[in-house]
């Protein structure tokens, strides 16, 4: 029988409310410095979870599962904000100095930046159903943090053995990996396993990435992963081939060079083309259902029946777009060249894309969990750049929109199938991450423009031949010069797009996003993460679907987690000694 | 009439994106391959075409049958739940939470399987509508799991009888649609 503790669920409550955002601030803080260090940022979910399990659960000791997953949507809401944040505002101080021009004022980016993130959360909450409920994306992280929300209960204490040696197996790994104990000249560099055997050519790539991380990817999804490693093959090992076999690259390249090359000029933006067909074909082939979605959304708004409640109203999410629209257009006005019309346009272009954005992100997280943000951000510039004339400080605005955006729509997602796990209210956790995430984007500009400002002459604290490269920032400059020289591949884009088309027309669901992401991602990462789904298919066939769902998805999540934690804890290590 | 439209889609696709790769020479936008692009493209389409259209004729064939099994599923499980409202209270919470586990694994697990079968029978909407009204159920599942689990018998009362209302509705527009299903194939 039950010990009854509590009349009312806890789950929306103030202590998780000021926990969530206390630790999204610290994570924003720590992640956008580390973002400026290293090149690369990390998802705060596991460890917000973590944390709240502690002190909801251990320290104040009447804390529930859904109150934690309260905690964790707010905290991963608020750090997910930093991270397009820091993708973007250091490139635009990198770009003041070079041009004199470029006035930066802080007020329209931060304007920018909270219609971003607001607008981010709203596009995507009509996908919820067809992401969570009908296409039931595996969004590995969401997984992940769901896992170990529930492996407190007692009834949990098998899956929490299986997270824990899950935990363990990565970390030790990871271990031996970072530490270079393993390392091999020719055979194991890096985090690499060469599989040449010094007989197959470079432009084979014939790599496997030993990330725990990417091959527990792959183990929770299976067979719905398979386009993804179809896609890395064909990028690597049929079109890479066929171009040295034709002659279409320059002779006399080295394998470093000549890889480099077929990466940079023909699989990677033919990746990014595919990508974008296949999301924007998929939209209108899933329309109906979207369309259905949106009307269940209008219905729970008017009626009262024993479902309703558990969705935001959908007046409130045409409130809250136009609201950041409005925001959208004031920032775009209030910058030097910029038209009123060139501002309208820019809005209404730049949500529409941001929606498109945001649902490529959001699949490709669901997939995957990589997120191809460089991609959409090189796009963003792009198309941004020919709508305004050129103007870079424009442009970059509307890029940090777009990456403020898209982060949050994947935050989201993932932070939904959390708490479809655990059972959690969609509306609540929607709720927290629209009136708290544009913290992040205080935060996170505040942090940069202090950094900035700490250098010499109040100016260049970051980038190249400082302590702080910012490494991500010289990336998205070398994508501005692209384009204001006309050296943007247009014609990948376009030829790729349509093949994305075709392919998002097939009938396996994110068939196209899939192949499309694998041709813009190195060999080694779609082999690592399809032996994780080829080794998920065998044991479903041994085992069946139930010992798959309840041993290999916590072991899958132990492995994410152990991983994503080691990387922390070896950030933290190199920054600090 | 399948094998052969995926057969020539995938070699549509190949060709297209082994062609897409080329750079343009110089000073010129496009590869002077484009023709055979847009070939390639050609019959990734009419490969597509001839897929769509061989799917649609054995959907018609053979999907009543998957959506009578996931009626039944949906039935057992009704019945599950309807046994399990009647005891719930006797249990404690690791047997409240070993027979949720039961339910998800043995009957909402399967259908959930089934989705692909589900959208290709009914339809992107009516599929649609099914798959929303399950998932939510399974969601209130875990819902009720996690309060058991919490030890808050307030919530399992409240959420209960939305469960069991979402998987009825799922069963009641399975049944409805797989009924009209079958008058549409006879005729």
């Amino acid at each position: 029988m039950f010990n009854d503790k509590n009349n009312k669920y806890r789950e929306l409550t103030l202590v998780a409310v000021l926990l969530g955002i206390l630790q999204g601030i610290i994570l924003n803080i720590a992640f956008v410095y580390i973002a400026l260090k290293l090149g690369f940022s990390i998802g705060g979910s596991a460890i917000a979870a973590i944390l709240g399990y502690v002190f909801l659960r251990g320290i104040l000791r009447d804390g529930t599962i859904v109150e934690n997953n309260i905690n964790q949507t707010i905290a991963s809401g608020i750090n997910s904000t930093g991270t397009g944040v820091a993708f973007v505002l250091p490139t635009l101080f990198l770009l003041s100095v070079q041009n004199q021009n470029l006035v930066i004022s802080l007020w329209p980016l931060l304007i920018a930046g909270i219609g971003g993130a607001v607008l981010g959360v709203i596009v995507i909450i009509p996908l919820r159903k067809q992401l969570i409920e009908i296409e039931r994306l595996r969004f590995p992280t969401g997984v992940a943090v769901a896992t170990i929300i529930r492996s407190g209960a007692a009834t949990g204490f098998d899956k929490a053995k299986l997270l824990g040696i899950g935990l363990l197996i990565s970390a030790i790994w990871k271990l031996l990996i970072i530490s270079c104990w393993l390392e091999v000249p020719g055979i194991l560099e890096g985090e690499e396993l060469n599989l040449s055997f010094g007989i197959l050519p470079a432009y084979l790539t014939p790599a496997i990435y030993l990330s725990t991380l990417n091959f527990a990817a792959g183990l929770l999804s299976g067979r719905s992963g398979l386009p993804f490693l179809f896609g890395g093959i064909l990028a690597w090992w049929v079109i890479s081939p066929s171009s040295v076999y034709m002659a279409w690259t320059p002779a006399g390249l080295d394998d470093t060079a000549l890889i480099s090359f077929i990466y940079s000029e023909m699989l990677r933006p033919l990746g990014i083309g595919v990508l974008i067909g296949a999301a924007f074909m998929e939209v209108i082939l899933n329309f109906s259902a979207v369309k259905g979605a949106i009307h269940s959304l209008i219905s729970v708004s008017r009626n009262n029946s024993l479902t309703c409640k558990d969705e935001m109203s959908f007046t409130v999410l045409i409130a809250g777009g136009i609201t950041a629209i409005l925001f959208f257009f004031l920032a775009a006005w209030s910058v030097t060249g910029v038209s009123i019309i060139q501002a309208l346009l820019v809005s209404v272009l730049g949500t529409l894309w941001l929606g498109l954005a945001g649902l490529i992100v959001a699949q490709c997280t669901g997939l995957t969990d990589i997120s191809p943000v460089s991609g959409i951000a090189l796009i963003s510039v792009t198309i941004m750049m020919f709508a305004l004339d050129g103007n870079v400080g424009a442009a970059m605005l509307v890029t940090l929109v777009v990456a403020v955006a898209i982060g949050q729509s994947a935050d989201m997602m993932q932070d939904l199938k959390t708490g479809f796990m655990v059972g959690s209210r969609p509306i609540l956790q929607q709720i927290v991450q629209l009136t708290t995430s544009w913290l992040g984007v205080i935060v996170s500009c505040t942090v940069i423009y202090l950094l900035w400002h700490g250098g010499v002459d109040g100016q260049n604290g970051f980038g190249p031949n400082t302590s702080l490269p910012a490494p991500q920032a010289t990336v998205l400059m070398s994508v501005v010069e692209a384009v204001q020289n006309n050296t943007v591949p247009v014609d990948k884009f376009v030829l790729g797009g349509i093949i994305g088309v075709l392919l998002g027309s097939a009938p396996l669901a994110g068939m196209g996003v899939l192949v499309g992401l694998a041709m813009y991602l190195p060999l080694s990462i779609t082999l690592g993460y399809g032996l994780g789904c080829l080794t998920q298919m065998f044991i479903l066939k041994k085992k069946g679907e139930a010992f798959t769902e309840n041993k290999i998805v916590p072991l899958a999540a132990g492995l994410i987690i152990g991983e994503a934690l080691m990387d922390v804890g070896h950030v933290i290590f190199k920054m600090f000694l | 009439m399948r094998i052969l439209g995926l057969l020539l889609f995938l070699i549509g696709i190949v060709l297209a994106l082994i062609s897409a790769a080329k750079l343009p020479v110089c000073n010129t936008n496009w590869s002077d391959i484009l023709p055979f692009y847009g070939l390639a493209i050609l019959l990734a389409f009419v490969g597509l075409l001839l897929y769509r259209q061989s799917q649609s004729l054995n959907n018609l064939t053979y999907n009543s049958s998957t959506i009578l099994c996931i009626v039944k599923l949906l039935l057992e499980l009704i019945v599950e739940m309807d046994k399990l409202e009647a005891e719930i209270f006797q249990l404690d919470e690791t047997e409240l939470a070993q027979r949720i586990n039961i339910l998800l694994n043995k009957y909402v697990l399967p259908c959930n399987a089934a989705r692909q079968e589900i959208i290709e029978s009914l339809g992107n909407y009516k599929g649609s509508e099914v798959l929303i009204a399950i998932a939510q159920g399974e969601r209130l599942l875990n819902r009720v799991w996690s309060a058991a689990s919490d030890g808050n018998t307030q919530e399992i009362y409240r959420v209960y009888p939305k469960i069991q209302y979402n998987f009825k509705e799922a069963y009641l527009k399975c049944l409805n649609y797989q009924t009209n299903l079958l008058i549409f194939q006879k005729e």
